[in-house]
């Protein structure tokens, strides 16, 4: 036995004053009364005085004595081992994820969830011996939800009021947590509740290291075809999309059922979709989607879990580019060559060669139609409010980039991060007679350098407007004529317009971090975020900390748009997890009930209530002996 | 309030009739007062009792406050830094505890872990010694070896020592599990917010260099900020001793065979110093150089590299700086793929004969890479880099066995081509029966036809003593087994074990009984001393008997042998027509004995060092002994298929061979050739990926000199070697692959598009690698958009190359298709970055409230306290009860 508040034996000294009261002789009040009743009274007691009325006193200081020291008993609040079993620290993981969350025709409610917290509620009642309990919800994030306690019915309350989460979770991660608040803890144990789906056994075994870990799994139910992954390309030579859908199912019976493709809301496509019994089944569907698109694609069928039966991908729009070169002519050359040689990214029909004379002689509203406008060796005074501008050897006096001199033979020098600008490029063997040294402002992305540090290739990014600058010109260069050239011309015209350089990816899991991919551009405090909620859009706004937004997805498949300064961006929001759709639980070998040792309800009561229980049943059996006169 | 069993408090109605009832009868004997005292106590006491049992508590406002100390002891702190910070906590704590009413102490510690400490506790202790030693493991894990090493060579106490032990054993562990390699930040992050109670305050006072390598952070800090936590960061940025590294070897994409390149390397130095760096491609050192490092970022650039021929080459650069600490980020490896023309490797045990192949190969244009049997490849990518490997007359135990399960991975795996040329030491002769090399065979060693052949009786003498104990005497067995499964089941063996004395283990029995030969021999166990004459003298009085044709001694020992007149013993046997050969294994053997025996018996002496070639030596010699594989005659090869190898050749009248190795064709193999007695001499196979051929007979003089001369002879190589070599040939698919480090897992992405340049989704697309132990593995690869198809390779090896084969295979393909990949990742990026990263410091200060320090700033800290506490009612009023007690009996004592 285990006393988790000793101090309170102090209270049995009390005991001592009851005794002094029974003992001590109390001095008796004078009063009159005839003398023949005193007589009687006197006669008639003396036999029975010399033992039962002994008896009587004793009776009752014994119970009193009982009384109080069950009271002061339980005031230690005591716990107690049962034979073997013994008191432990037991970290309960609920597992609250998607599949968690699958219809169950055994639970009362309904779904896994329900049987988890009925496992939860067995197990706090039912262990024989009082322990001490965590709770780590694994669901979106891995937390902590309630500390140890003594009091298993708080840790059940804290259980009932976690929302029920539609994404994949982390186990291992929850698993490493219990482990870890464990630390020092006498007979620790790990319980995981859990449907088993997607639990590499062995690997949260190694994870849990030297705590016993029960797995208790719940849920049976296996009738679930779902869209475990979904992804859509742009074609650009073919000038279409192609959406690429992947379903598993998890039920024991063949499946027959319609895959309905939803573009903008409106059914455009259907898809006969056979697959045999916990098999899968995949397609790629090219569509016909010049403005771009959203689609949602359904599962036209009801299962035990709804999560993942629709599904939604971005279709980003493809126009080719309309690129104007502004370019003294002699230096044109190089420019027209490789711009004319990427069609269908750029429209050679639409796209124009002009001379800087030619430029400043069109209005500011003719400037501004283009998708990219290339400064070749020559300077506009200022560039337009908005758009997507190229300029090589080209400073104008608003870009707030400075000049501060000339560097002679200037080695360039790529910076080592990932970039959609530099991808495929090997700006290394490019050899220059000369360049600008410039000073650039802060949030500038530098992508190549000189060897003394000056930036050579960079990216300027401000509300509705991307610049890419080369503080050289290419003439000075031997890059015409290597193949870093045409890539980066490409590279610069792919990522002002494509949707690989978005601001974020073009899809999300459940309940993920959504972050920018770079750095957004100065003087954005705030972003639009429009979510797509039953038809209905819900609008909110998140503030920029550092240049980025920290936005954590919905909790259901939906599609997102994020407005950052002018421009719009889509991205789409799915459950996407193969193990959340094949749902069948792994047999478990191990019986939890047996393994916690869990028995009858009662056992499971602390022993400080059943003290005071009996200290009452006793208080009131004194009362009764001392009113039929058994006591005094 | 609340209660938690409210409908307890239903108890508490019936004791307003039993007041009444009290009132009007009860302790009718009592005096007034004392009566309406003792029943007020009663009720009282009830009432407690009844209240406790309902469980009432309410949730008060307390002013305590949760300071987590977090302090990052990855391998990129040093030890002045850590010990700064733990006297800088020290600081903070006293403080905190002086001014904070109800403050709650608790340190983590976290690297590539993260573990609590101490705490969380109300008061705060200096350091402990256990404390420090674990912090500092740096520091105390040298100053404890050295302690444990004085105390050994001072005669201290076993018990002292044994100590010392398991604190250097727990040190070691904190610095394994918690620091680590790396520093993941995101389970630090969510042990700290998920420590203590939930319902206080929490300030969490952050010890980094913001280094962070692994975990996302932002999200667990993001939701700590949403629970009001504040964050204040100390920048761990006090200059440790001088360090240099080489943090970069930046390399083109792609260069093709011939092309010069740069490369780039990038070395960071917190001092200036002169420091010494050397180049090396493919092993060989291409430059050296001294340089002056000046602090900061450095690059250097190494011309006029260029490789010369096809595949993966291995681009390697050290430094060397005069002052440093940290020699793990000294070395930086990457790999260069370069495409080009198809390259064969032949290694022959015959060097003056190869160049009959070699030439034939080269007239049609193949690049071909003859060696000599030392010239087996070591690493699978330097025979990744070939797209055919020709093998002839090198014996088995010249490869190790990672060799051997490199060329079959280097087949099945990564879509290689092997073939198999015929020799004295090849096929079974060469003692490949049982090996991977045999799997990737189109044929088998053990010959099944019932040949009239010369039967042999083999008599295996092995060393049983003591020094043979453990895994030697387990090879030793299973060489013994091997052998007898290699030979003709009609053929006899025999084995003698000897230490001390001689054994009989087993009588010369057939070959053929197996079951009975393997539980004999696993009789056989170590012990006692070494003495073989009395095995040999028993080996010969066997032998005597048998009437095989053939009659064999194989020796088998690992020490020096008691006795003499060997060589003598030897020489009577051979005179009798009983070979005596030799092995002896590790540096203890007699070799010299051996080898004499060995010429005196007219038998061969081997020596190894690697026990695991045993059984390759001893299936190896019975097979040469046993005669029965080698066919040395003339012999008439019959084209049996026609194939796509002989395609436009006459084969009608192919020349004479005059000898080959006997082996038996697999079911699944394609025997195109084979010999006037059924034997297959040429045959082949898909095997996995590749493609595998055996040819039994040879391509040199000694067997194929009719061969050499015959007009077709360069073009019957060409197409074979064409054949098994088709790789990279007749490529359907175009597959574009990449790799990026993501959390400690390598995510490698392959994009595949058809020959029209449409996205290919339906393919069936794996990666295969190589795995620490040698083994192959297929890693899953899930397609995820169209043509873009994505896996994950869970952990990462540093400083190896690793090796990677993307097949890719499609309906509408002939066949499946595989493309090579690799990367090398030098070290791990702990050791990579110098000093503090202060954007992100920043950026946690930006997220949570709290702000940045200096880690010596002597700024005071301010904590945020508040919090609610539940405080339970139950213990109050069971000690209302217990005091109530003694008033009642008072009053029912002082009222009668």
């Amino acid at each position: 036995m285990m006393l988790l508040a000793p101090w309170a034996l102090w209270f049995a000294t009390l005991g001592g004053a009851v005794v002094a009261l029974y003992v001590l002789k109390i001095r008796r009040q004078q009063q009159l009364v005839p003398s023949l009743e005193f007589w009687l009274q006197l006669v008639g007691a003396s036999p029975a005085r010399s033992l039962f009325e002994r008896l009587k006193r004793i009776l009752s200081m014994l119970l009193w004595l009982i009384i109080l020291a069950l009271i002061v008993l339980a005031l230690t609040n005591p716990i107690l081992t049962l034979g073997t079993v013994k008191p432990e620290s037991i970290v309960v993981i609920l597992d609250n994820s998607a599949s968690m969350q699958a219809r169950e025709p055994d639970a009362v409610d309904g779904t896994r969830w329900t049987l988890a917290l009925e496992a939860l509620s067995m197990l706090t009642t039912r262990r024989p011996v009082p322990d001490e309990w965590a709770l780590i919800e694994a669901g979106p994030t891995t937390q902590l939800r309630h500390q140890w306690s003594y009091d298993a019915r708080r840790i059940r309350e804290t259980a009932d009021t976690v929302e029920p989460f539609n994404g994949h979770n982390d186990l291992p991660a929850a698993i490493t947590l219990a482990r870890q608040i464990l630390t020092g803890r006498q007979r620790p144990r790990i319980v995981l509740i859990s449907d088993g789906c997607g639990i590499d056994r062995d690997q949260v075994t190694a994870l849990a290291k030297d705590c016993p870990l029960v797995m208790w799994d719940v849920g049976r139910s296996n009738d679930n075809l779902g869209i475990d992954r979904i992804g859509s390309r742009l074609h650009r030579r073919n000038g279409n999309h192609y959406v690429y859908v992947h379903l598993v199912s998890a039920s024991d019976e063949a499946i027959s059922t319609d895959l309905l493709y939803d573009i903008d809301g409106v059914t455009s496509h259907v898809e006969p979709v056979e697959i045999e019994p916990h098999g899968s089944w995949d397609k790629t569907v090219p569509f016909d989607a010049p403005d771009g698109a959203l689609l949602r694609v359904r599962i036209d069928r009801d299962d035990a879990l709804a999560t993942d039966n629709v599904a939604y991908a971005v279709m980003e729009p493809i126009t080719p580019l309309t690129i104007w070169l502004v370019s003294p002519s002699e230096s044109a050359y190089f420019f027209e060559q490789a711009l004319g040689s990427m069609e269908p990214l750029v429209s050679v029909d639409r796209s124009r060669s002009m001379t800087p004379e030619v430029y400043d002689s069109l209005s500011d509203q003719d400037r501004q139609t283009p998708d990219v406008i290339v400064y070749n060796n020559c300077t506009p005074e200022t560039l337009p409010s908005a758009g997507n501008f190229l300029l090589v050897n080209s400073l104008p006096s608003d870009s707030a980039v400075a000049r501060l001199g000339t560097l002679e033979f200037p080695t360039l020098t790529p910076m080592q991060r990932p970039h959609p600008l530099t991808q495929y490029v090997d700006l290394r063997p490019v050899r220059l007679l000369q360049a600008a040294r410039l000073r650039v402002p802060p949030r500038t992305t530098v992508l190549a350098t000189s060897d003394s540090g000056d930036p050579l290739v960079f990216l300027r990014e401000t509300p509705g407007s991307r610049a890419v600058y080369l503080a050289f010109d290419i003439l000075d260069s031997d890059m015409p004529f290597r193949n870093a050239f045409p890539v980066l011309l490409r590279n610069t015209l792919t990522f002002m317009t494509d949707s690989s350089a978005s601001w974020v990816r073009d899809q999300y899991r459940i309940a993920e971090q959504i972050t920018t991919r770079r750095p957004l551009p100065e003087g954005i405090l705030e972003v639009r975020i429009a979510h797509l909620k039953d038809d209905d859009i819900i609008n909110t706004n998140e503030p920029v900390h550092n240049g980025t937004i920290r936005l954590t997805a919905p909790n259901e498949p939906t599609a997102l748009r994020i407005t950052i300064g002018q421009d719009d961006v889509f991205t789409a929001v799915n459950l996407a997890s193969t193990v959340e759709s094949n749902m069948s639980p792994e047999t478990n070998s191990e019986d939890p009930i047996a393994a916690m040792s869990l028995s009858g309800r009662l056992l499971g009561i602390m022993p400080w209530k059943a003290l005071v229980g009996l200290a009452l049943f006793l208080i009131a059996l004194e009362w009764l002996t001392y009113q039929l006169r058994w006591s005094e | 309030m609340t209660f938690d069993c409210p409908w307890i408090l239903l108890g508490l109605i019936p004791l307003i009739p039993f007041l009444v009832w009290m009132m009007r009868h009860g302790y009718a004997e009592l005096m007034p007062w004392a009566r309406r005292a003792s029943i007020t106590t009663r009720v009282i006491l009830l009432a407690a009792l009844l209240m406790a049992l309902a469980e009432p508590s309410f949730i008060k406002t307390t002013r305590q406050t949760h300071i987590l100390f977090l302090i990052d002891i990855s391998q990129s702190i040093s030890a002045e830094n850590i010990e700064t910070t733990l006297t800088r906590i020290n600081e903070i704590a006293r403080e905190a505890q002086s001014t904070i009413a109800d403050p709650l102490f608790t340190t983590i510690a976290f690297g590539e872990g993260a573990t609590i400490v101490n705490g969380p506790s109300a008061t705060w202790h200096t350091w402990t010694e256990s404390e420090r030693q674990r912090l500092l493991y740096r520091t105390s894990l040298p100053a404890l070896h050295q302690q444990r090493t004085e105390h050994i060579s001072s005669g201290a106490a076993a018990a002292e020592v044994e100590s010392l032990n398991a604190t250097i054993n727990q040190v070691e562990r904190f610095r394994d599990e918690v620091a680590g390699l790396h520093t993941n930040i995101e389970q630090a992050a969510r042990l700290a917010a998920n420590c203590g109670s939930t319902d206080t305050k929490r300030t969490i006072l952050l010890f980094t260099d913001a280094q962070f390598t692994r975990g996302s952070w932002d999200a667990t800090w993001l939701e700590a900020a949403e629970r009001d936590t504040t964050i204040h960061t100390f920048r761990m940025e006090q200059a440790g001793p001088p360090e240099v590294a080489l943090t970069s070897i930046a390399l083109p994409q792609s260069a093709t065979v011939n092309q010069g390149f740069t490369a780039h390397l990038n070395i960071e130095s917190t001092v200036e110093t002169v420091a010494e760096c050397i180049a090396y491609l493919d092993g060989y050192q291409v430059h050296a150089a001294t340089i002056t490092l000046s602090v900061g970022r450095n690059t250097l650039e190494i011309p006029n590299l260029y490789c010369s021929e096809k595949g993966f080459h291995a681009v390697s650069a050290v430094i060397r700086p005069e002052s440093d600490t940290e020699i793990r980020n000294n070395t930086v490896r990457s790999l260069l793929s370069v495409p080009g023309d198809a390259r064969i490797l032949y290694v022959d045990g015959e060097e003056e004969h190869m160049p009959y192949l070699k030439g034939a190969l080269e007239m049609e244009g193949m690049h071909v890479d003859a060696r000599p049997l030392t010239g087996i490849p070591h690493s699978q990518a330097e025979l990744l880099s070939y797209d055919a490997f020709i093998l002839c007359d090198v014996p088995a135990d010249r490869l190790t066995l990672r060799q051997m399960q490199m060329i079959q991975s280097y087949v099945r795996d990564f879509g290689g081509g092997f073939m198999m040329l015929g020799g004295d030491e090849s096929f079974g002769l060469g003692g490949y029966y049982n090996t991977p090399v045999e799997e990737t065979l189109p044929v088998r060693m053990p010959i099944q036809k019932d040949l009239i052949r010369p039967s042999l009786a083999l008599m295996l003498v092995i060393d049983k003593s003591g020094s043979m104990d453990g895994v030697k005497i387990q090879l030793a067995k299973r060489a013994a087994i091997a052998t007898a499964e290699a030979i003709n089941p009609r053929d006899q063996i025999g084995l003698i074990g000897f230490d001390s004395a001689a054994r009989t283990i087993l009588p010369l029995t057939p070959a053929g009984d197996r079951a009975s030969i393997a539980a004999r021999i696993a009789d056989l166990d170590a012990g006692g001393g070494t003495f073989m004459y009395p095995a040999l003298r028993d080996a010969r009085e066997q032998l005597q008997v048998s009437n095989a044709r053939r009659k064999q001694v194989i020796v088998l020992s690992d020490g020096q042998t008691e006795g003499f007149g060997y060589e003598d013993l030897a020489a009577l046997l051979a005179s009798e027509g009983i070979g005596v050969s030799t092995v002896g294994i590790g540096e203890g053997a007699d070799m010299r004995l051996l080898e004499a025996m060995a010429v005196n018996g007219g038998g061969v002496s081997y020596f190894t060092n690697d026990f695991f070639s045993i059984p390759q030596i001893f299936t190896r010699e019975a097979m040469r002994a046993s005669k029965n594989m080698l066919i040395e005659r003339l012999v008439q090869p019959v084209v049996i298929e026609e194939d796509i190898v002989l395609k436009g050749m006459d084969t009608d009248s192919l020349p004479l061979l005059t000898g080959y190795v006997a082996t038996t064709p697999r079911q699944a193999a394609t025997t195109v050739i084979i010999s006037d007695a059924g034997d297959p001499l040429l045959a082949h196979w898909r095997y996995g990926l590749g493609r595998a051929a055996a040819f039994t007979s040879d391509t040199k003089p000694r067997w194929a000199a009719d061969w050499i001369r015959w007009p077709q002879f360069t073009q019957f190589w060409s197409q074979i070697v064409r054949y098994i070599a088709g790789r990279n040939l007749g490529q359907q698919l175009d597959v574009t692959t990449s790799h990026e480090q993501q959390d400690g897992q390598v995510r490698l992405v392959a994009d595949v598009v058809n020959s029209d340049g449409e996205f290919v989704s339906d393919a069936q697309v794996t990666l295969s690698t190589i795995n620490a132990d040698g083994q192959a593995e297929t890693v899953d690869v899930q397609c995820i958009a169209p043509g873009r198809y994505e896996t994950s390779i869970p952990t990462i090896t540093y400083g190896q190359e690793q090796t990677f084969a993307w097949r890719a295979d499609s309906s509408d393909m002939p066949e499946p298709q595989s493309v090579p990949y690799g990367f090398v990742y030098s070290y791990s990026p702990e050791f990579q970055s110098l000093g503090p990263n202060r954007e992100r410091l920043d950026e946690i200060a930006s997220i949570a409230p709290g702000s940045v320090h200096a880690l010596d700033s002597p700024d005071p800290i301010t904590f945020e306290t508040g919090g609610s506490a539940r405080v339970r009612l139950w213990p109050f009023l069971l000690a209302l009860a217990v005091i109530i007690i003694p008033a009642d009996i008072l009053f029912r004592r002082l009222g009668c």
